[in-house]
């Protein structure tokens, strides 16, 4: 998977959990960009994410990720892991 | 029309995601929620500070949930000497807590969830062996509010532990949610959690279901009794007839607690009969059934000539059926009653069936197990009624003798029971629990009245209730609800007339009644009116105690105080 492709499923993702089309995604975008980003949105996030690419993050992990690319770099470990 | 209702929400675990998908499920089953959250982890806090916001709020239903994690952390904080006791002490506070939610609020429902099993990893297997094992403090908790909910009416356990059981722990809880957010319930939780919260609500609130209607082909037996013949019928022993009669056990066991069971089956009668008369597998007995219809009309017609035979609401039904085509059609054409997706294979019958929670249990009572017998008694009232072409000659055929007794310890259950169950025949829809019902025995401000009602086929039991509030000279009709089966035998003109007794020994002038309209309760929209009452202003009707004139019955009048 192209990291184009993944930033586009992510982006779905997101827009899906905010139910708004007009969010637009990028590899820096984080909580602070969108005003209902907060805890239990991020947590359902998370979890679509792993459904998605059916992947496990660990606690830790998760909060250490200042942006969505960091994310996506986790992502990719974990699917060169696989 | 929603329902509006008060819930508030506490818990010592984020409970936020739980809050949005209950208050998406009250809404699909009826209900507008106003929903409270309380701050995370400040259950004892908010219930035992009589002025905190939680008592500003008021609400109807209050829903506790308690995490096994919390709980574990405030067992590891007990001294070893006092784990021993541990359990006790835990019971005491949620005894604390339930008695302060009573105490303020008359007809408030209050949840609590119980907890769900954890391995701690201590004592393993042995955890059984050790009273000090935070296993055992857990298991006797659990126990122990299955106790307190016995003891207070108005407590109902949400039993998370089931709920827990039936998933799985690795999918009830995630433990980075928990790490990371305090979530005591993975997201796969949430649905089933939120299902059965709303659930208890709706029973608390006289929407419990109260009929299975069953097909029968590939549905109580295996295969096709028109075709494969009752020796070839697939229940017991025979091939995969296991999975039937787990279902007819089920439907069984359902019935002794007062569920009716209708058959609405397409095949000629005699056929579809045969097996409940000859196979000795069956555990289902034609006499378990209230109505059976069997004929080759659309199922449609059929569940409405059950709904017409039993009087009983299409959302208080479910139907059972195999076939696909079959469940569509009743689906769309009756939406409210509850037809479940069946799973293909009948093996799986049982465990799907059970996970949906069909039949929440409201306040039962001892007559409930009588029920399917007073159903059949009905029918027989029914064939006798179109023998009799004036109606005060079937009346009078029926030899009807009421009972009015005021409220007391043997009524007391029954009252509040059919508090909940009337939707229908019910003025003001005010639900009264066992509590309420003995405050209103013990206060001279207020009369009530319970009306049984026998005849010649049999016995009704409680079939009215009456709450009667002297407002100086007002005699306030608090509440009237009555069950529909008894409906034109003239047991409102005998209720009148002691409404009217109780008013005359009160040295009241006049009767008010009130009729507060809900979506169930059009039956008695111009009850006060066909009484003689005046109309005073809105849905307030009055009836001068001069004014009464007694109307013909034909019921008997039996004294008992």
């Amino acid at each position: 998977m192209t990291r184009t492709e993944m930033m586009e499923s992510i982006s779905k993702l997101i827009r899906d959990i905010f139910d708004d089309e007009s969010i637009l995604i990028s590899e820096q975008s984080s909580a602070k960009d969108i005003d209902d980003w907060d805890s239990l949105n991020n947590i359902k996030i998370v979890i679509a994410v792993e459904k998605k690419f059916k992947i496990r993050f660990k606690a830790a992990e998760i909060r250490t990720w200042n942006n969505v690319g960091e994310m996506c770099d986790s992502i990719d470990v974990l699917l060169q892991g696989k | 029309m929603l329902n509006k209702l008060k819930l508030a929400v506490l818990g010592d675990s984020s409970t936020q995601l739980l809050v949005n998908a209950v208050r998406k499920d009250g809404n699909t089953r009826g209900y507008d929620l106003d929903i409270f959250e309380g701050e995370f982890n400040q259950i004892t806090h908010l219930v035992t500070d009589l002025s905190s916001d939680l008592y500003a709020f008021a609400p109807d239903v209050v829903v506790i949930l308690f995490s096994v994690e919390s709980l574990q952390a405030k067992f590891s904080v007990t001294a070893t000497e006092l784990r021993s006791g541990f359990a006790d002490d835990q019971v005491d506070e949620i005894k604390r807590l339930v008695s302060c939610l009573r105490l303020t609020g008359e007809k408030r429902r209050i949840i609590i969830s119980n907890f769900a099993e954890m391995n701690d990893g201590v004592y393993g297997n042995s955890s059984n062996k050790y009273r000090q094992s935070f296993l055992f403090a857990l298991r006797r908790i659990n126990l122990e509010l299955m106790e307190l909910a016995i003891d207070n009416s108005e407590v109902s356990i949400l039993d998370i532990a089931l709920i827990q059981s039936r998933l799985g722990r690795n999918q009830f809880f995630d433990p980075r949610l928990y790490v990371n957010a305090s979530m005591s319930f993975s997201l796969e939780a949430l649905p089933l959690l939120s299902r059965n919260i709303i659930d208890l609500i709706s029973v608390s609130q006289g929407n419990a279901r109260k009929c299975l209607i069953l097909d029968l082909d590939n549905t109580v037996w295996g295969g096709i009794i028109g075709d494969d013949g009752v020796e070839k019928i697939e229940v017991g022993d025979f091939g995969i007839g296991k999975a039937f009669t787990r279902l007819q056990k089920w439907a069984k066991e359902l019935k002794l607690r007062g569920i009716l069971l209708a058959v609405c089956s397409k095949n000629s009668e005699e056929i579809a009969k045969e097996p409940f008369l000859v196979h000795p597998d069956m555990e289902l007995k034609l006499e378990d059934f209230s109505i059976f219809v069997a004929n080759w009309d659309d199922k449609v017609a059929n569940i409405r000539h059950i709904q017409t035979m039993l009087n009983i609401g299409f959302d208080s039904m479910v139907f059972v059926d195999d076939n696909p085509f079959e469940r569509e059609q009743v689906r769309s054409s009756l939406p409210d009653v509850n037809v479940p997706e069946l799973p293909e294979d009948p093996a799986e019958y049982m465990e799907f069936l059970c996970e949906l929670n069909l039949f929440e249990a409201g306040i039962l009572s001892e007559m409930d197990s009588e029920r399917t017998g007073m159903i059949q008694q009905e029918l027989e009232r029914k064939k006798i009624q179109e023998k009799f072409e004036n109606q005060d000659d079937f009346l009078r055929n029926l030899e009807m003798k009421c009972r009015v007794s005021s409220f007391n310890t043997f009524n007391i259950p029954r009252v509040a029971q059919l508090s909940e169950r009337s939707n229908q025949f019910n003025l003001r829809t005010v639900r009264y629990s066992e509590q309420d019902v003995s405050d209103i025995a013990n206060n001279t401000s207020y009369t009530g009245l319970a009306l049984n009602l026998e005849d010649r086929l049999g016995d009704h039991g409680l079939i009215s209730v009456i709450v009667l509030r002297q407002e100086l000279t007002d005699l306030f009709i608090e509440n009237w609800f009555m069950s529909c089966r008894v409906l034109k035998r003239g047991v409102e003109q005998l209720a009148l007339e002691e409404i009217v007794r109780v008013a005359r020994q009160r040295d009241c002038m006049r009767i008010v009644g009130e009729y507060i309209p809900t979506k169930k309760n059009a039956l008695v929209s111009e009850h006060y009116k066909s009484l003689g009452f005046h109309h005073a202003e809105g849905n307030i009707w009055s009836l001068p105690c001069t004014d009464f004139v007694r109307v013909n019955y034909f019921i008997e009048r039996v004294k008992n105080d």
